[in-house]
């Protein structure tokens, strides 16, 4: 074995393993889409109409309580998750969405930090790759002579 | 007698700030030395008159002088005093009282500890900047928000009493006060940058002395959200301990910038680079806080912190603004002269690792900003009423959360400048190879969830780094003085206390990010209807009801479920989830009852009010919350360590005769890993 | 080089006035949630079991009359204070042929309910709302709240908190005129 592929064996090793259990974890924590499960996501999504800053799944204000007993409701009629957001919003307005909506205003609440991150991570590459271009300082021929000289005359 | 004598000492202290400004600019402008040390002594005034006022304040509510209206607004005679002396920050005024309480022992802190360079115009202008702080918030008192506001009529028998959430518990004594010596802590670094800008001196002097002012300032801002993260869970009895709601991100976005910036200072202190964006850090933070104070009390989000509407939000906007102003005028100002010509070798180096953190970290604190504040914007450019919350925070944070951690596993392990393979090689492989292993690990016995498996996995990999960090220096200790393991551990650690100071912080912060993933992705939640006597088994554990007990005071009624907890056959206890009504406002105040456990917290709630023959119990099992709180209490620790003096470093001379007897040399402060690992 | 701090520090300037500017303008705005925008929409249909043992009530019976639909219980000090003012306006109205009134209980037991309209004596519909299921439709977030829906069956009038005599001479008003 080359001494080169010694040195990347244990890190491919490493990462093969690692992808595997990525790979396992992913398969096995798709989320659940039993009605208890759909009701307690939706619930963390919707916000209490009457509360300070509380998600419908943690109050226990009426209005919270009966929009719980509603996601059941519809749950158990077939709906699907998205038909019982639009129904609730219908009734209490884009208010109560905790994640908002990607349309209209809500892509500057989701692009604005994505596009900063990318933009901050492709000026550092651009900054690294510039930086690490640039030539080390490297002592020019008329140096070198200069320190020749120096030392013959020691 | 009280308003007014607290009053007095308000003016009085707007006064001394003010005459300390005019004496200070008259003593720079001049260069008298004189006017320079009887400028500072005007801090003096600034201090006594803040703790006049409070005394005063506190006089007046342990007293229950009705006459003031911020006493009749936040204690009533039933009152425990527990609570009477707290109700000092429980609403308004009282806490821009606290606050210049607290930004005047810091500006006292600062004198005492720079009294031999009082005549350093740096100095002078960093106290100037501090004195215009405290100017203003004596003003707000002086104005908007005078907490010694005299009731207008009839002086009411009784006072309506504190907010039922905020006499609760004891955590209301501890979590704002350390807050804000944290939130408040955060003017000292900027009272040196902006002398820094002014004076156009950013040598290593300026660096020091902001460096610790910055650390201490940002451990009790530290310790403080963790406290208020436990307060949440212990009273608010929602089941949580962070919602994402305004003022939680008011506290934590300068904490984000603020870690930010004791990174990218290492930087500055190795390669003298990155001192614009270092000063604009911390003018960020500072201005961070002043935004977020304004978010929160002026009204204009809705909070589960919120207080009532006041009129200083546009006195707090107008503050911002001067306070940006002044931070973005001074950099444009002198933003060639900070240029320095340096660079960076090479990707794999800790250098580069610090740029990418504070990259993730600056991210961070834009993605709260964002969703803080984007309710705001619909609102103005709409008209509409939008919402953001938990989901969207998760959805944003949990892969900037896990960026960091991949970071600090690998950044104490890289070298600076550049790494060999080598070199990573010999410090990563055996980490990276632990991180890995406890993931099969806990894979295999059922781990779900890939935000948490693979924090366990960069978690270990970062502990097994930190671990392998100090054996091997101890180890190289020990070889060469040959002191026993523990002597060696602290010796060891005194020679670098930063170094190992922040890798025990880093230590804190892998338990924190473990427990947040276990405690929010594994836990049970169940509401069960109990008739007396009869139990349910939830995760384990077995609840039973035994009855209602309901106790009326003056203070506030109580009816609580007496509920025991049992794992197996081991009785746990008797826990009393319990509703209060106060009798000044209306709607039941629940308060949960919780079982802490090294592992595992039984947390009970009443969805139903109890009557004698039955009850609706909330039971949840959350894992790991404990763990939460330790890991700030190790964060606390870290932080101290790395606040100890680091010994004077000593230029090692080559001795024919091998290493000198006794305590005499400490490894370089240069390399910071133990000098035989060293390459 | 010359440092590009100076065109920073000014961009970020300016997005902070843009910011500042934002901010300054939402100062005196409460944030409060103000509720549903039921106004000028459809009724939401409802068919509710009636409180005092009658027929159920049908939003689709109620097509082409002008209805009130008044959410409230037993409890409430609100619906306690505009109780007078329902009765009044009932007494003035309900002879009108094309008007009709329905309560619907929120939040209360239907025997708590049920023992203050015997001991009002109140002469309009009644109805429970078992799932809950019409408060949510309606979009309510607490009690009393008043409903004026015209003959058409838009609504036309929404008011969440208690109603006088004048207010809903208003909303019938405007009702009665836009059909």
């Amino acid at each position: 074995m080359s001494p080169r592929v010694r040195v990347w064996l244990p890190w491919a090793f490493l990462g093969v393993v690692l992808a595997v259990v990525l790979v396992v974890v992913v398969a096995s924590s798709q989320p659940s889409n039993s009605p208890t499960a759909r009701a307690n996501r939706l619930a963390h999504e919707l916000r209490c109409p009457t509360c300070e800053s509380e998600a419908v799944a943690n109050s226990q204000a009426p209005a919270a309580v009966a929009i719980r007993v509603e996601i059941k409701r519809r749950i158990a009629a077939g709906e699907s998750d998205a038909e019982i957001r639009a129904a609730v919003v219908k009734s209490y307005t884009q208010y109560v969405l905790l994640l908002p909506d990607g349309h209209g205003i809500g892509m500057i609440v989701w692009g604005a930090p994505i596009a900063v991150l990318l933009l901050g991570a492709g000026g550092l590459a651009i900054a690294l790759r510039r930086w690490s271009q640039q030539p080390r300082l490297a002592a020019t021929a008329a140096d070198e002579e200069l320190v020749a000289r120096a030392r013959s005359e020691e | 007698m009280r308003a007014s004598l607290g009053y007095a000492a308000l003016s009085v202290g707007a006064a001394s700030c003010l005459l300390g400004i005019f004496t200070l600019l008259a003593g720079l402008k001049t260069g008298s030395e004189r006017l320079l040390a009887v400028g500072r002594r005007y801090v003096i005034g600034i201090a006594a008159a803040a703790a006049v006022a409070v005394g005063a304040m506190e006089w007046a509510l342990n007293t229950h002088d009705y006459a003031i209206k911020y006493v009749a607004g936040n204690v009533a005679n039933a009152t425990p005093r527990l609570f009477t002396i707290t109700a000092l920050w429980g609403a308004l005024e009282g806490s821009i009282l606290l606050w210049a309480l607290i930004l005047s022992g810091y500006l006292v802190a600062v004198t005492l500890l720079f009294r031999k360079r009082g005549t350093d115009p740096l100095v002078a202008w960093a106290t100037v900047t501090g004195y215009s702080v405290a100017l203003f918030f004596f003003g707000l008192m002086l104005g908007p928000a005078n907490p010694f506001k005299v009731v207008s009529g009839l002086e009411p028998a009784n006072g309506s009493g504190p907010n039922p959430l905020l006499q609760d518990h004891v955590l209301m004594a501890f979590h704002p006060p350390i807050l804000y010596l944290g939130y408040v802590g955060m003017t000292v670094p900027f009272m040196f940058a902006v002398g820094a800008l002014v004076t156009g001196r950013f040598g290593e002097g300026w660096l020091v002395d902001v460096r610790r002012s910055t650390l201490i300032a940002w451990g009790f801002l530290t310790i403080g959200i963790i406290l208020g993260a436990w307060w949440s869970y212990e009273v608010l009895g929602w089941g949580g301990y962070w919602s994402w709601d305004p003022v939680e991100n008011a506290s934590f976005m300068p904490w984000l910038t603020a870690t930010a910036f004791i990174h990218s200072l290492m930087v500055q202190e190795r390669r003298g680079m990155l001192r614009v964006w270092n000063l604009s850090l911390v003018i960020a933070t500072f201005c961070l806080t002043i935004l977020g104070t304004f978010l929160t009390r002026s009204g204009v989000i809705n909070s589960v912190h919120a207080f009532s509407q006041s009129n200083i939000g546009p006195a707090l906007l107008g503050f911002l603004g001067l306070v940006v102003a002044v931070g973005i005028g001074l950099i444009a100002w002198r933003g060639d002269k900070l240029h320095t010509p340096g660079r960076i070798d090479s990707p794999l180096s800790r250098e580069a690792a610090f740029l990418a953190n504070n990259l993730l970290f600056a991210g961070f604190a834009f993605v709260v900003l964002m969703g803080t504040v984007f309710p705001l914007l619909a609102e103005a450019l709409q008209g509409r009423q939008l919402s953001v919350g938990q989901p969207y925070f998760d959805r944003l944070v949990v892969p900037i959360g896990i960026g960091l951690l991949f970071l600090m596993a690998v950044a104490p392990a890289l070298p600076w400048r550049a790494a060999s393979g080598e070199v990573l090689r010999r410090r990563l492989l055996v980490p990276a190879y632990i991180g890995v292993t406890t993931m099969v690990v806990t894979v295999a016995f059922g781990a779900h969830g890939i935000a948490q498996v693979v924090s366990f996995g960069l978690g270990s990999f970062a502990l097994a780094g930190i671990g392998r960090n100090m054996i091997s220096a101890v180890r190289a200790r020990r070889s060469a003085y040959g002191e026993a393991p523990p002597v060696a551990v602290v010796n060891t650690v005194r020679g670098n206390p930063r170094l190992y100071g922040g890798l025990i912080v880093h230590a804190g912060v892998v338990i924190i990010a473990i427990a947040l993933g276990v405690s929010s992705g594994y836990a049970t939640r169940r509401e069960v209807s109990l008739q007396a006597g009869e139990s349910a088994k939830v995760a384990g554990y077995t609840v039973t009801y035994l009855g209602r007990t309901i106790d009326a005071n003056a203070q506030k009624t109580t009816i609580s479920a007496r509920v025991r907890i049992r794992q197996g056959s081991h009785t746990l206890g008797v826990y009393t989830p319990a509703i209060s009504s106060f009798p000044n406002s209306d709607g039941g105040i629940g308060t949960p009852s919780v079982h802490t456990g090294i592992l595992r917290d039984v947390y009970l709630t009443l969805v139903s009010s109890p009557t004698e023959g039955r009850v609706t119990l909330g039971v949840a099992v959350n894992p790991l919350v404990a763990w939460l709180w330790t890991g700030g209490l190790v964060m606390g620790l870290g932080t101290g360590v790395a606040l100890v003096p680091m010994k004077r470093r000593r230029v090692r001379l080559p001795d024919p005769q091998g290493p000198p007897s006794g305590a005499a040399e400490e490894p370089s402060a240069e390399d910071d890993l133990a000098p035989v690992a060293a390459g | 080089m010359k440092h590009p701090a100076r065109k920073i520090a000014l961009a970020v300037g300016a997005l902070f006035v843009a910011f500042a500017v934002l901010l300054a303008s939402q100062v005196h705005v409460s944030p409060s949630f103000k509720g549903g925008r039921l106004l000028s929409k459809p009724v939401p249909t409802f068919d509710l079991p009636s409180l005092t043992g009658g027929p159920d009530v049908r939003s689709d019976d109620l097509q082409g009359k002008v209805v009130l639909v008044n959410f409230w219980n037993s409890w409430c000090i609100p619906c306690q204070q505009e109780h007078a003012a329902l009765s009044a306006f009932y007494a003035r109205h309900h002879a009108d042929g094309d008007f009709e009134m329905v309560g619907i209980v929120r939040d209360d037991t239907a025997s708590a309910a049920r023992a203050w309209v015997r001991a009002h004596h109140d002469g309009w519909s009644f109805v429970t709302d078992p799932q809950g299921q019409t408060s949510v439709a309606f979009g309510t977030t607490g009690q009393p709240e008043s409903y004026m829906i015209a003959a058409n069956g838009i609504v036309v009038g929404v008011q969440r908190s208690a109603v006088s005599v004048d207010d809903l001479e208003k909303m019938l008003a405007v009702a009665k005129s836009s059909a």
